[in-house]
């Protein structure tokens, strides 16, 4: 009767489809609609580089059939949406012949977990401080410490990154430069291996939580002061309940939704951060393997990262809409 | 005299901004007997929900009781109780049903859990299944079906709300009920339901009921005797029946006659500012009240 419903739900998943749809027709587009052919780009300029290459238009041609770039455009589409649909793009030019799926596979776990952590982290604690914020019965000398907590939150997070890669990495030492883990140690389920995974996400994560919790504090504290006033925490008020669970039940849990509105929202902002900051820290995720496709113009590897990045865009918003009515009963009402 | 369930002398509430301070209730007095029910009339901005919130210490910021005494049961000063003893006096003697229902109830708690953690505030309770079916015979009292039990307050209609707030108010059977205009914004067919429930409720609980509101038609069928509010001040007090029939204060006595009748058809304007006015700088603090007949007070201008 509430909360999820089947209705709901297949709604959701419907948009969440058509989303992923309208992507992989948008990034086939758009590469078609650059001008040049990048295999043709490439041979010239390695012509251009070594000399004449003997029979270069023969090879090129070879190399255009092999990607199918002789077939009409019609198949072209069909077949690139049915092999993007199974994770099948092909190999990198640049690393030939390394397919794009092994490298999207070593990347994406670590963008995955880096970006889920601090996801969680942002929404956890941001809601959390921001609920503390805003509550009516927190000690004033509290409530001015608010500011502190943006003060990172208007710059950017490459800013943040470097900053903190050049004070407790560089500097201090405390922090490694680069990489995802300590090489040194046997990966698997063991403790070192752990640890070195937390030490070297650590300042990643940092960069990222810095410069964007700030945002959700804000939201947080003005939302619990708003609800603070409603009729039904007063009326909560009258009934005697004890003041803490009145700030949970009736006062965050009603905040919450909104909060949750605002993730979703800021996911995009939050994943090409991300991408940035996986580059500063030299951190082997997708956001490092696609800002090296784009210095080597390595074009299989930044189309599969891009619909990688809308994906993981698209279904985290999907698993969030899928959150709301279990969080707020009215969500489904209209649906049914 | 020690029969009062509430009395409440010189009651004084500010609320005070940066600005200037709004000195919203002026030195009030009233009380209210075991099993009676006493009515707060006046027009809006005339100082009743602040008199309400300030009897149960619910003032919204910036308002502060800067006078005055709230005698519960004749022996507790409601204005001096601790946090703690104030939190058990709530729901237990003193229950609310505010005004504009409509947001009375959180959104996202089903009904039953929002009367159950009132009475579990209150009450060791431990057996799950009496509990059910305590609060389902509170919804049966109000008249509403089981299937309200499990429902959230989006499903249900203006006046179930509002009853369900009323089965909520009872649910500890509290000596005192506040009921802050409980039937406005609802359709007249629905407030003389929800009204009627409301009496039905107190008669069963024989509590005292105090219910604010500015339908002086209304008021005459549910209230035993009326105290009409302007300003921040009580005019007139005295049994339902002698005010209606003979107001003393000019002021009541244009409330009483703009009272709508269908037979007659009268001005809707049925009092100008200026009047207003005149009536309104007349009182001051120090005003005295004195007695017109036995239990009929009125303000000296
Ligand atoms: N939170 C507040 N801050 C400042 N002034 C307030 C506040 N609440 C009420 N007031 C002022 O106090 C006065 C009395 O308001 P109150 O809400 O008690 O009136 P009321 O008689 O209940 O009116 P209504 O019939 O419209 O509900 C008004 O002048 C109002 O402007
Ligand atoms: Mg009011």
């Amino acid at each position: 009767m509430n909360g999820l419903t089947w209705k709901y739900a297949l709604h959701r998943i419907g948009i969440y489809l058509l989303t992923i749809l309208i992507s992989i027709t948008l990034i086939f587009v758009i590469s078609r609609a650059v001008p040049g052919d990048p295999i043709e780009n490439m041979w010239r300029q390695l012509e251009m580089q070594k000399g004449q290459i003997e029979g270069v238009d023969l090879i090129i041609d070879h190399y255009k059939e092999l990607f199918g770039l002789n077939e009409p455009i019609g198949i072209q589409y069909l077949k690139y949406l049915w092999n993007t649909v199974r994770f099948e793009f092909g190999v990198s030019f640049v690393h030939y012949p390394t397919s794009v799926s092994s490298m999207i596979g070593h990347a994406l776990p670590w963008t995955l977990g880096l970006g889920l952590i601090t996801t969680l982290i942002i929404f956890i604690f941001g809601n959390g401080i921001g609920a503390v914020f805003g509550w009516e019965r927190t000690p004033k000398f509290i409530k001015t410490i608010i500011p502190s907590s943006l003060i990172f939150t208007s710059i950017p997070s490459v800013l943040a990154a470097l900053f903190l890669l050049s004070i407790f990495s560089k500097n201090l030492g405390w922090f490694p430069l680069a990489g995802a883990y300590n090489s040194n140690v046997t990966q698997g389920w063991n403790w070192p291996y752990i640890a070195s995974v937390i030490k070297y996400g650590f300042l990643p994560v940092l960069s990222i939580l810095l410069v964007n919790i700030g945002w959700t504090i804000l939201g947080m504290r003005a939302m619990v002061v708003t609800i603070g006033g409603a009729d039904y925490v007063r009326l909560a008020q009258a009934k005697g309940l004890k003041p803490f669970y009145i700030l949970k039940k009736y006062t965050v849990r009603n905040a919450l939704l909104p909060q949750l509105t605002s993730l979703a929202l800021s996911l995009g902002g939050l994943i090409s951060g991300q991408v940035l900051v996986e580059s500063i820290f030299s951190y082997p995720g997708m956001g490092m393997l696609i800002f090296r496709a784009i210095r080597e113009q390595d074009f299989n590897v930044i189309q599969a990262t891009s619909y990688m990045f809308i994906l993981i865009t698209a279904t985290s918003v999907l698993l969030i809409d899928l959150l709301y009515p279990l969080i707020d009963p009215r969500i489904t009402h209209g649906e049914d | 005299m020690n029969s009062y369930v509430l009395d409440v002398r010189k009651l004084k509430v500010d609320y005070a901004t940066s600005m200037k301070t709004i000195q919203a209730v002026k030195g009030i007095s009233f009380s209210i007997q075991k099993g009676e029910t006493l009515g707060l009339i006046g027009e809006s901005g005339s100082g009743k929900t602040t008199t309400a919130m300030a009897i149960l210490r619910l003032l919204q910021n910036p308002g502060r009781v800067v006078g005055g005494e709230v005698i519960l049961n004749s022996d507790i000063d409601l204005l001096t109780l601790s946090e703690r003893e104030l939190r058990k006096v709530r729901w237990t003697e003193l229950a609310l049903i505010t005004q504009g229902s409509m947001n009375s109830l959180n959104p996202t708690m089903r009904v039953c859990e929002q009367i159950a953690d009132g009475i579990l505030a209150h009450k060791e309770m431990n057996d799950k299944n009496e509990l059910n079916e305590y609060i389902k015979n509170l919804l049966k009292l109000v008249g509403l079906p089981e299937r309200v039990f499990n429902q959230f307050p989006h499903e249900l209609s203006g006046g179930m709300k509002q009853r369900v707030c009323i089965a909520m108010a009872a649910s500890l059977n509290p000596s005192l009920l506040i009921a802050d205009e409980p039937t406005s914004a609802l359709d007249v067919i629905t407030q003389r339901i929800v009204a009627q429930t409301l009496l039905d409720i107190k008669e069963r609980l024989n509590t005292s009921l105090l219910i604010i509101g500015h339908d002086i038609g209304l008021m005459a069928q549910m209230a035993d005797r009326v105290a009409v509010m302007i300003d921040g001040f009580i005019v007139e007090v005295g049994t339902m029946q002698e005010v209606l029939s003979s107001p003393e204060h000019q002021y009541t006595q244009i409330l009483v006659d703009s009272m709508p009748s269908i037979k007659r058809r009268k001005p809707l304007t049925a009092i100008d500012e200026r009047t207003r006015s005149e009536i309104s700088n007349k009182l001051c603090v120090s005003s005295e009240m004195t007695e017109v007949t036995t239990g009929h007070w009125v303000a000296v201008n």
